[in-house]
């Protein structure tokens, strides 16, 4: 990086924090510590959530996995639009109605302090172990990038997310959200532009995407039915729309997003919007991945991608074979895509894909980490005009942050309203409340500082954590269907349903080779059929309560 | 109890601008994605390898 791209990296650092903490100012109290006095449009908060989605390993992995492995991974966001329109008409107004700051506090309501409590426990250990990876998972890939040290890069990305977050609440994150996500898209824009015009001069757009078709890259649908393979239409339309529903509906992360709308209009449009754009966005972020696997057809790119690695194999004995057997299968690749381009049948360009594939993969086994998350830093860091990268590399940093103070936010509101006011000091005032929601910021800040320089260590088991996010959403988003649906369903019956689609799902990953998004609806189905079958049996009383909602 | 309340104002349930009705937006969302999927699924056929 030149001198240029850190003052551009340093600046969009303290213009982004500095612009958080000035829209977040006046948050004087729980109301708009919490939930920003019930006063974000609907755009405020659909871009927001967006943010908080897409931290920046969705970013760098996403665009990594379209170079990789085509862009089949956009099924996985197909179950979105449909969770939204059925959230929308159903826990936006539910929630809204009940006026609690947690989904979980509604759980009281309609069911018992147990399941509350229970289902409260289970939220703070899936996101709290989610806070330290989405903080140590890009702060490896930026660390390498930058040339920092990975504890440095979590000390200023940490320090940063706690200063406004703690100072400026909710409305601080959401603003900062906002202002990120424009700046996201405009980073991928321009990514975008300058992946086709670094192409040879006799490539046109066309004929970049006809060999993206030809080497398997624009593979968006398949509708084959197949339980074990993680991406296709029907995985993407039903386990990604359990994943979806359970995510927006259930995660404190995301319902505190929309209860910050200031009615339920508002609300709905914020999800809307995110409903609308999200599977455009990812479309094209993996399409830029395709792009940038069609420019470095021609332009020779590195063994593997990631720099300090690749230093490490070139140091081996085995790194001279590797590198001639490399630039021969990239030749041999350059001009097979040639004569595709020119009509020639698409076999020459898969087998020669095929070879630099198993010369990368030969290479790879001499390393420790996979390099997909650092093709498309590459590209930036090395074909990005001055100035750009900078900003490019800044965009990428605030995303994770935009990520993180969102997971710690929603961390300190949950650990505030359903455990510290709940059980531990009821009979606070409205100030005594806002400085235990700030200190639960902090606390929750510092612990993803301290997780993420511990789960640095567990290596390949970061991506395993990340995966099975889905081992706690079924059972989640199964008692919020029984809340929502099922009146006659009482707090024992929908306890004990928790449980035993907790058990389910960790039965189902432990034992069988379903893939991740199917665990969803499996742990929803079993909550809800445990929690029903034992209200028919049961003998609880009604809780009137449930009338207000 | 007196800690926060999350919301003293009563909650507006205003009709959604231009198609009036929410399950009306709601069903144009539905045919969105209908459509996304089915121009995503063209794209695939058409660019997936040997096609043309």
């Amino acid at each position: 990086m030149t001198p240029i791209d850190w003052i551009v990296l340093f600046a969009w650092l303290i213009f982004l924090v500095s612009y958080g903490l000035w829209r977040g100012r006046g948050s004087n109290s729980v109301n708009q510590y919490l939930l920003a006095g019930k006063t974000m449009p609907w755009y405020a908060m659909g871009l927001s959530i967006m943010a908080t989605q897409a931290s920046a390993i969705t970013f760098v992995s996403t665009t990594g996995q379209g170079f990789v492995d085509g862009m089949r991974f956009v099924q996985f966001y197909l179950g979105l639009p449909i969770a939204m329109v059925i959230l929308c008409a159903t826990a936006v107004p539910i929630f809204h109605r009940a006026k609690v700051y947690t989904a979980y506090e509604y759980l009281e309501k309609r069911f018992d302090v147990k399941t509350r409590s229970l289902v409260t426990a289970v939220f703070l250990i899936q996101r709290g172990l989610g806070a330290g990876i989405a903080l140590a998972a890009p702060a490896i890939v930026l660390s390498v990038v930058l040339g920092w040290s990975f504890q440095s890069t979590t000390l200023v990305m940490g320090g940063l997310v706690i200063l406004y977050t703690t100072l400026g609440g909710i409305k601080a994150v959401t603003h900062a959200d906002v202002q990120q996500m424009v700046f996201i898209m405009g980073a991928l824009v321009l990514a975008f532009g300058l992946s086709i015009t670094l192409l040879p001069s006799d490539i046109s757009f066309l004929d970049a995407v006809k060999l993206a078709g030809a080497a398997g890259r624009l593979n968006a649908i398949d509708t084959s039915f197949d339980l074990n393979n993680r991406y296709n239409l029907w995985s993407g339309l039903i386990g990604g729309g359990f994943l979806m529903l359970a995510y927006f509906g259930t995660d404190q992360s995301q319902v505190q997003r929309y209860l910050t709308g200031k009615s339920i209009g508002q609300s709905r449009l914020g999800l809307l919007l995110n409903a609308m754009a999200k599977v455009p966005v990812q479309f094209f972020i993996l399409f830029i991945g395709a792009m940038v696997f069609v420019f470095f057809l021609f332009q020779r790119p590195p063994l593997l991608f990631h720099p300090v690695e690749m230093k490490r194999v070139a140091l081996t004995a085995e790194y001279p074979a590797l590198q001639a057997r490399y630039d021969e299968a990239l030749n041999a690749r350059e001009a097979a895509a040639r004569r595709v381009k020119d009509g020639a049948p698409v076999a020459q360009l898969r087998s020669a894909q095929q070879q630099v594939d198993a010369v990368r993969a030969d290479a790879q086994k001499l390393t420790h980490e996979s390099d997909t998350n650092y093709i498309f830093l590459s590209f930036v860091t090395r074909y990005m005009p001055v100035g750009l990268v900078g900003l490019i590399l800044g965009v990428i940093f605030t995303a994770a942050m935009s990520a993180i103070s969102g997971e710690i936010n929603s961390l300190a509101t949950v650990t505030m309203i359903d455990v510290y006011q709940r059980h531990m000091h009821r009979g606070g005032n409205d100030r005594h409340y806002l400085m235990a929601s700030r200190l639960a910021t902090v606390f929750w800040g510092c612990y993803a500082v301290a997780f993420a320089n511990f789960a640095q260590g567990l290596g390949t088991l970061i991506e395993a954590v990340n995966q099975v996010g889905s081992l706690f959403y079924g059972s989640m988003l199964g008692v919020f269907v029984l809340a929502f649906f099922l009146k006659q369903v009482r707090g024992t019956a929908a306890f004990c349903g928790v449980v035993a689609g907790q058990l389910a799902i960790f039965a189902v990953a432990r034992f069988t080779s379903v893939a991740y998004l199917w665990y969803n609806v499996v742990g929803a189905l079993v909550v809800i059929a445990v929690g029903y079958g034992l209200s028919l049996v049961g003998g609880e009383n009604p809780k009137p309560v449930a009338q207000e909602i | 109890m007196s800690g926060p309340a999350a919301g003293e104002r009563p909650i507006a349930d205003e009709a959604p601008p231009v198609m009036r009705t929410w399950p009306r937006v709601y069903r144009f969302v539905l045919g969105y994605l209908a459509a996304l999927i089915f121009l995503m699924w063209l794209f695939t056929r058409h660019y997936r390898p040997g096609a043309s």
